[in-house]
């Protein structure tokens, strides 16, 4: 606990409240079923209409299904967070191997390597996101994570790459390899383990980018599908009547906004923090 | 050049043929064959079912199902669209022009916008007012585009009633033509143009302060101002002119990923371009508009930003690639 609060302290202001921003919505999103008030999907038996405003009864009113907003928010960012997280672990493993490797690789490899990534880099993730929804009939969060992530990891895998063939230039790994370590212990002990700030930055900044696809996917129908509730599902009930619920629409927003907003600067920080170490 | 050139056009192909293999495996893949006439078609789909199921070539051995694709598809032949009932190319040539209409407007003037703000953010930083400015493009960037335009149409549209909600022109001035037509479409524009045009202002504003904060720290800069360069020529002639480079490389880099928040804002407001249609037709399992547009948005896409590139490197002649 005491090394926590160090941890923190030392941050700066901003990145400070982005992480409680941050650690407030995990831990919410991590006790969602045991503290959420009520069924995130079901009406509520009694005492409840719809499209109730926030009230002591409903922090955050009710849905036009009568459905408890606070509930459904929470189970929401549990959906919309555990989206994100898978997604940038598969960017960290996809990205940091394929860098890794590309940059150990002989010249020819490498350029064949990173002409894929270029290619990857140039397509739109969204169109290829959306040839894979439109085939599978219907496909779960776990599936939808996955593919945000394989589309994801290309940007982190570059920055990784130059970073091995910088640390590859260097004394202490040619001392290594002097001493007869053979090439691929040399990039799992001696090489990875200095590019992994890159690659945890390059992980961080993908899931700024997958939350609002994410969002986006679910809010056209495209993605999370009711009556499960994920960011994107939550915007879209809230979008059908703006004006007289205004809170179905306010309370999702904020949430991504903030969501987005933390991730981006602990991310911009991240970066300076390896920028001045180097 | 043409080496870069040459290049480019081998990731267009590479592109083009990662798509194509999706495509191929996803149809492969799919439950059932996604073509098979189901008994509850209405006649004129399950004709549409044959001609894909023959462009296709799904009554052949896979690998010439394969090459025949690969053949077709390279002659702009996509079959034909099951919920629209014409061919995909007549329905891509329709929407793509309308796309182009709504995305070279908001590019032109985001890019603008983003590059006064960044260049006079990278003069002043670390001050006041640039950080509450800072913060601003911060808080745009933090909005998926789709939200932001959700939004803008809740209280100009909806509230306010000042501007069209959805769609291109109104039907009865479509018809008038002339000016007053051409008015109507100017305003269906402005709210999902403007959307559009934020948020690349907010991206463009962000990188444009980094790189011209580097600018503004080297000795030309010192040297200018010595010389008794007006601080407005500096900015806008030497400081710009060392940025134009890096600038049109992150455009080219911004192009693919922007594409699909512009496709979600298309569809928030109903704009009938690429993206709504492509959006449509992934909800109406409409297989062959679906391949059709992610293909030739593929393409597009990466030729756009192939040019923004070469565009980079004539900026910048240290960029360029050695011939």
């Amino acid at each position: 606990m005491a090394a926590v609060r160090q941890w923190f302290r030392a941050l700066p202001f901003t990145s400070r409240v982005a992480s409680a921003v941050l650690a407030l919505l995990a831990l919410s999103a991590l006790a969602a079923p045991w503290w959420a008030p009520y069924d995130p999907n079901a009406a509520i038996p009694a005492g409840s209409t719809p499209l109730d405003a926030p009230s002591a009864a409903h922090w955050l009113g009710t849905d036009a299904a009568a459905r408890d907003l606070l509930s459904r928010l929470m189970h929401g960012t549990r959906v919309s967070l555990a989206t994100a997280l898978l997604a940038g672990t598969i960017v960290l493993v996809v990205g940091a191997a394929w860098g890794g490797i590309a940059g150990m690789a002989s010249d020819r490899v490498d350029r064949w390597m990173m002409r894929f990534v270029d290619a990857m880099l140039a397509t739109p993730r969204l169109l290829i996101v959306l040839a894979v929804v439109a085939f599978t009939e219907r496909l779960p969060v776990s599936g939808l994570a996955l593919l945000l992530g394989l589309t994801a990891w290309p940007m982190t895998s570059r920055l990784v790459r130059a970073r091995v063939r910088e640390l590859r230039a260097t004394d202490y790994v040619a001392a290594a390899r002097a001493l007869g370590t053979p090439e691929p212990q040399l990039l799992t002990k001696h090489i990875l383990p200095g590019a992994l700030p890159v690659a945890l930055v390059g992980a961080v900044v993908a899931m700024a980018s997958v939350i609002p696809l994410e969002a986006g996917l679910s809010f056209v129908g495209a993605g999370v599908a009711p009556p499960n509730a994920s960011w994107g599902v939550l915007l879209h009930d809230g979008s059908v009547r703006p004006l007289d619920a205004w809170w179905l629409l306010l309370f999702p927003s904020v949430a991504i906004a903030a969501t987005v907003m933390s991730v981006s600067v602990l991310a911009d920080h991240l970066q300076r923090r390896i920028r001045t170490a180097a | 050049m043409l080496r870069f050139a040459l290049e480019r056009a081998g990731q267009t192909v590479i592109v083009a043929l990662v798509v194509v293999t999706l495509a191929f495996a996803l149809i492969h893949a799919a439950p059932g064959d996604p073509f098979s006439p189901s008994p509850d078609d209405p006649p004129e789909l399950a004709v549409a079912r044959e001609r894909v199921r023959q462009t296709y070539g799904l009554d052949r051995p896979v690998v010439a199902q394969y090459g025949l694709m690969l053949a077709n598809f390279a002659r702009g032949r996509f079959g034909e669209s099951f919920s629209e009932a014409r061919p995909v190319g007549e329905v891509i040539a329709a929407v793509l022009p309308r796309t182009a209409l709504l995305m070279a407007p908001a590019l032109i003037i985001g890019v603008t916008f983003g590059t006064l703000v960044g260049t006079w953010q990278g003069r002043r930083a670390g001050r006041r007012r640039e950080r509450i400015v800072g913060v601003a493009t911060l808080a745009v960037l933090s909005m998926p585009e789709f939200l932001v335009g959700l939004l803008a149409s809740i209280v100009f549209a909806t509230r306010l009633n000042w501007l069209p909600a959805t769609g291109m022109q109104t039907a009865d001035l479509a018809n008038a033509g002339g000016l007053p037509a051409v008015a109507d479409v100017l305003r269906h524009l402005l709210l999902p143009g403007g959307t559009l045009a934020l948020a690349i202002a907010a991206m463009v504003a962000r990188y444009q302060r980094t790189s011209a904060i580097e600018a503004y720290g080297e000795e030309f800069v010192r040297a200018a101002r010595a010389k008794g360069v007006s601080e407005g020529r500096v900015a806008w002639v030497h400081v710009l002119r060392r940025t134009a480079g890096s600038l049109c490389a992150l455009i080219g880099l911004l192009l693919p990923a922007m594409v699909g928040g512009a496709a979600l804002v298309e569809s928030v407001f109903g704009w009938p371009g690429a993206g709504s249609t492509l959006l449509r037709a992934v909800s109406s399992r409409d297989y062959p508009l679906v391949i059709g547009l992610v293909l030739v948005g593929s393409v597009a896409v990466c030729i756009s930003s192939a040019l923004a590139d070469a565009a980079a490197q004539l900026a910048n002649p240290r960029a360029r690639v050695k011939a």
